[in-house]
């Protein structure tokens, strides 16, 4: 690290590399390549971080540029924010699920709706037919929620939701379930994805991107006014990972869509330090546990100095990166799915080493079904383990000061950079999105991998390598959720009654009022606030959002 | 030469992790079919009309929600409905054993569930092409 020795002992050390690498030969030896193409050499020494400043470019945890931890001391006297996610059937199955977790010692509250919530149709849609209740928990209208919330303590606990583009009628549908359960919605907690752009890579981007972004910031802005302990957004990197996309581009187009965001909410007067203390990322984290560290400790410092530099942040708030990540689900494998506890294991070690908020964790069964009760029992348990037993969190970054994850951190830095600059070449996420140009670049990677896989390169156990003769088929003998047919006709029928009971003119008012604010200009959460009181359905809501910005299209891919 | 084989590839239903799909339809390119991806969120009525236009040899579908047996079911109702019976139907995702007789009983000509090998694909899809 620079000053901690002169540019003699610097070369003095190069030059006994040199000689080390021609007696072993080093240099005749296969290359490895971290994913997205940096370099990974046998062994680094305090050459490679000759540059790197230890108090402007590491420094200490809760201090500039955070390279470190957003906070002081991190998670040494209390473990981070369990997050596993839970939601299928109607409400009072996820309910159940939820109560099981809670009691189990995860305070929060994480809910996964259906694919016709994600898409904004109610459950009695021609087209959600088949689909209510079956990914995750079904939610129409306001009526849903108030289930789901009812002798739950909404007022303490956090309350996070998996949806990309309706996240604004998710919301206003919480807020006037805790006003009818006599909470007050002020102090609603949690966080949404509310990312209409990495939606894109999900299949869940249901209007025209600037309707979609105008719709995501009227939330954050409408949260900076009205919800003071809420993170409107939570930017869905995971979205890209799952997509296919590696640590660099997740970052890099994670990154582009937050820009796009935040100079949307500084066109409308909002000051910086007003809403990035409530932005945060749900990023993936692979099986390769120090690349993925460095990852998240060069984010950190690279949001940090964004937000600074290229904002004009005045606030520490406002540096801090905050973020909840996910052991990604596409490390998961069919071929003993057993094996998918130490994949998911060495993900969430990447998390907490690399100084995650909050980590949701995938069952090891979820490559076939809904998790069962007991997978979910060994998912939160996994995260226990790592909290309490192993000491990891007992120093603050334990790999600050290796010369290879500083190595890594610089050039993870300098590589998501170069992509950044891409996307602002192309003019911003938007269009970087609308083009293809995003999903082409993350396709070309994923093929490659999967080349990769093919041929044997990259090792996958029992896949592609040390396969078992004869291996039990995981379908014989595992759990599989059944759908709940029941549920999904109890939802038609709940949707069809809330229509009917509902008072009607007071919808049409709001209905109206509604439209009219989203041609105009107005921010549209009160409206949609309105709706939900209305009991205005999910599907109306989206109605009108569609019939106003147009319905999304994906890129054309050639 | 002989004739290239046509392929529709497609997503089925709401379910749009297409990442599988692509897969599928960048290796059967490389094992020198034509293949065509009709993108996300397709509806039996669209599907159907793609592969008469197309006068596709393949259909190809992923599901991965678990809505498949619905879905297949009015897709498949479709299909006959238009007298469709020269296209290889063959579906791919989360299809548990269990599910897959009555699938055949449908008319779906070959499952592929997670973890198949894309050159498997190509093969079956050779040997039993309806025209």
């Amino acid at each position: 690290m620079k000053g901690s020795g002169g540019s003699d002992k610097i070369n003095q050390i190069k030059e006994v590399g040199k000689k080390w690498a021609e007696k072993y030969n080093v240099a005749k030896s296969p290359k490895y390549y971290m994913a997205g193409g940096i370099e990974i050499k046998p062994v680094y020494t305090p050459a490679d971080v000759k540059d790197t400043d230890f108090l402007s470019e590491i420094g200490y945890p809760g201090e500039y540029p955070f390279t470190r931890g957003p906070y002081a001391e991190m998670y040494r006297h209390r473990p981070w924010k369990f997050s596993l996610f839970s939601g299928f059937g109607s409400a009072e199955d996820t309910r159940k699920r939820w109560k099981f977790l809670w009691e189990t010692g995860q305070k929060a509250f994480s809910v996964l709706p259906d694919l016709p919530t994600h898409m904004g149709l109610d459950s009695d849609d021609p087209l959600a037919e088949d689909e209510v209740g079956r990914v995750g928990l079904a939610i129409d209208t306001v009526r849903d929620m108030e289930i789901l919330f009812k002798g739950l303590p909404m007022e303490e606990a956090s309350f996070s939701c998996n949806e990309e583009t309706l996240a604004s009628i998710i919301v206003a549908f919480a807020i006037v379930a805790m006003e009818n359960l006599g909470m007050d919605p002020t102090k609603l907690t949690g966080a949404i994805s509310n990312d209409p752009l990495a939606g894109v890579h999900k299949g869940t981007t249901v209007i025209n991107l600037e309707g979609g972004v105008r719709l995501a910031v009227d939330l954050i802005e409408y949260s900076v006014r009205n919800l003071p302990r809420y993170y409107p957004i939570n930017l869905k990197a995971i979205d890209l990972s799952e997509g296919g996309a590696n640590p660099i581009q997740e970052v890099a187009y994670t990154f582009s869509n937050a820009i796009c965001y935040i100079e949307e909410g500084l066109k409308r007067g909002l000051s910086i330090d007003d809403f990035a203390p409530k932005l945060s990322i749900f990023f993936a984290s692979n099986c390769q546990i120090l690349e993925e560290a460095a990852k998240y400790r060069a984010a950190r410092r690279m949001w940090a100095k964004m937000m600074r530099e290229r904002f004009g942040a005045n606030s520490p708030k406002s540096w801090t990166l905050k973020f909840t990540a996910d052991a990604n689900p596409n490390n998961m494998q069919a071929e003993e799915p057993e094996l998918n506890l130490v994949r998911a294991a060495c993900g969430a070690i990447a998390s907490v080493l690399g100084g995650a908020q909050g980590t949701p964790h995938p069952c090891y069964d979820e490559v076939f079904s809904i998790p069962s009760q007991k997978s979910h029992s060994l998912a939160l348990g996994t995260l226990q383990i790592l909290a309490e037993e192993i000491n990891i969190t007992r120093t603050v970054d334990p790999l600050g000061g290796s010369y290879y994850v500083e190595s890594l951190t610089n050039e993870i830095e300098k590589s998501v950079l170069k992509e950044m600059k891409k996307i602002e070449e192309i003019g911003g996420a938007i269009k970087a999105v609308e083009s293809g140009y995003v999903s082409k670049e993350i396709l070309n990677w994923f093929l490659e991998e999967q080349k990769a896989v093919e041929t044997g390169k990259k090792v996958i156990v029992r896949k592609n390598k040390y396969r078992v003769k004869d291996a039990e088929n995981p379908w014989d003998y595992l759990e599989i959720y059944q759908q709940d047919l029941k549920a999904a006709d109890r939802q038609v029928k709940r949707i069809k009654d809330v229509r009917r009971m509902r008072d009607a003119q007071k919808w049409e008012k709001a209905m109206r009022n509604l439209r009219r604010a989203a041609e105009g200009s107005e921010n549209m959460m009160p409206f949609i606030i309105e709706a939900a009181r209305a009991e205005a359905s999910i599907g109306e809501i989206t109605g009108v959002l569609k019939d106003v910005f147009g319905v999304f299209q994906d890129p054309k891919m050639t | 030469m002989s004739k290239k084989i046509r392929v529709v590839m497609s997503k089925l239903g709401l379910d749009g992790h297409d990442l599988g799909a692509k897969m599928v339809a960048a290796s059967l390119k490389n094992e020198g079919m034509e293949v065509v991806y009709t993108g996300r969120h397709q509806v039996p009525d669209q599907l159907v009309s793609t592969i008469m236009q197309e006068d596709a040899d393949v259909l190809g579908i992923s599901i991965l929600s678990g809505a498949h047996m619905g879905l297949m079911k009015r897709l498949m109702e479709k299909i006959r409905k238009e007298k469709i019976d020269d296209c290889l139907i063959v579906l791919g995702g989360l299809i548990p054993k269990s599910d897959q007789p009555q699938l055949k009983k449908m008319g779906v000509d070959g499952v592929f569930t997670g973890g198949s090998n894309a050159k498997d694909i190509a093969e079956f899809i050779r040997e039993n092409l309806k025209k």
